[in-house]
């Protein structure tokens, strides 16, 4: 493979996945709620992301600082996880970086994976613990698991209360599980793979264990996967 | 021995946002659990007792009846009967009453008598609406047949607000009258 691999340096040895996922890190916070639940057409809302929890009852919004200042936190480390990709990302192509690359993208590359996968359980638990409440209060309605809509029909005495139940995923969270995706490739992408160009063009290769990234005649040998870890 | 400093420090940055997050809001409010997680809200409050039937409708016997009678009596043209309610709007929001329906006694005959429109009634706010039906045979279509405040019977009201959709049979109507 070294015969055909005429450059493996420089820009070529950034982790491109990382750097792309670095970026939507950043932006991500800024973008809408993952998820949105209604009782009613504006009776209560709820828009949920980990970065931002609305509650709305009748236009009037319900703020919980405690929320607020844990939406603010997240976002803030996200964004400063982000950074950590991008920096870990960049800093591969320099071989006297290498160790610090590898660890700066290994903290930051699967937390927010690990963000959307607690975000979709804590979905399915929410809807579980509705359904539970229901069936408790002898309401015999079932709210649909993450997407789609009821009608929950509450008979007190006197009174029947019918209240249309909609929920579901935005685009924003389809944006997230890409991001989510990509972090995770650039974490694989970081110690396996490089960008070479060969007598074809640039080609993506998988870096062989205990061989060096970078070709004949640089000083420092490249940290292999095996090394890594 | 520096690089493994900073590595530590930076996987602990995220660690400390987050317990600051927590600690400061708590630390602005005095320490006050319910404060800090779910601070009191007009809304979230608002529902249970202002209905009969739910919270045993205290709260809504203190602010007074939600329905009361008007009057009653024929139209101009004498054919049809009517009779004007005021309704009541006791809760933090803008309500629609879609329906309205009762039957009140006219002469030997009972008459069903509907909500001619729907009407929107303000938070806090009252309206008085009209319920018509049909003068019954053998009613005189001249002078006053009806008693003022008539005993109402088959009473139902459906109200919808923010999209929840609410149906009050009599027993529940009957609480809210005056």
């Amino acid at each position: 493979m070294n015969g055909q691999v005429q450059e493996s340096k420089g820009i070529y040895r950034l982790n491109y996945p990382g750097l792309i996922a670095g970026i939507a890190l950043v932006i991500l916070p800024f973008l809408d709620a993952w998820w949105f639940f209604a009782f009613g057409t504006d009776a209560v809302v709820i828009a949920l992301s980990p970065f931002q929890v609305v509650v709305e009852s009748f236009g009037n919004e319900i703020i919980s600082p405690l929320l607020a200042s844990l939406n603010l936190a997240l976002k803030i480390v996200f964004i400063y996880y982000g950074g950590l990709l991008i920096a870990g990302s960049v800093l591969r192509a320099r071989e006297d970086k290498r160790s610090m690359a590898d660890f700066l993208v290994r903290v930051s590359a699967r937390k927010f994976l690990w963000l959307v996968i607690f975000f979709i359980a804590s979905v399915a638990v929410s809807d579980f613990i509705i359904n539970q409440a229901f069936a408790l209060m002898g309401v015999h309605a079932q709210v649909p698991y993450f997407i789609g809509d009821s009608l929950v029909p509450i008979r007190l005495a006197g009174l029947s209360v019918t209240v249309p139940v909609t929920q579901g995923f935005t685009d924003a969270f389809t944006i997230a599980v890409l991001v989510a995706i990509l972090s995770l490739v650039a974490y694989f992408y970081q110690g396996r793979v490089t960008l070479v160009r060969t007598e074809r063009g640039l080609r993506f290769r998988r870096i062989p264990t205990g061989v060096p990234v970078a070709p004949e005649g640089e000083s420092k040998p490249a940290k292999t996967d095996d090394q890594d870890r | 021995m520096r690089e493994s400093a900073l590595q530590g420090i930076i996987t602990a940055i995220p660690v400390l946002i987050i317990l600051v997050s927590i600690i400061l809001p708590f630390s602005a409010h005095g320490w006050d659990i319910m404060g800090t997680v779910l601070p009191a809200n007009p809304f979230l409050s608002a529902g249970p007792g202002l209905l009969p039937g739910i919270g045993g409708g205290a709260k809504a016997a203190q602010q007074g009846p939600m329905v009361s009678i008007q009057g009653s009596g024929l139209s101009e043209d004498g054919s049809r009967v009517f009779l004007d309610v005021q309704l009541r709007n006791p809760m933090p929001m803008r309500v629609e009453v879609k329906e309205f329906s009762a039957s009140i006694p006219a002469g030997s005959a009972v008459v069903n008598l509907a909500m001619v429109q729907p009407v929107s009634i303000p938070s806090g706010g009252s309206v008085v609406c009209r319920l018509e039906g049909p003068r019954p045979q053998g009613l005189p279509s001249r002078g006053s047949p009806l008693p003022s405040t008539p005993e109402l019977s088959n009473l139902k009201m459906t109200i919808s607000s923010g999209g929840i959709e609410m149906t009050l049979d009599q027993d529940a109507i009957r609480g809210m009258l005056s």
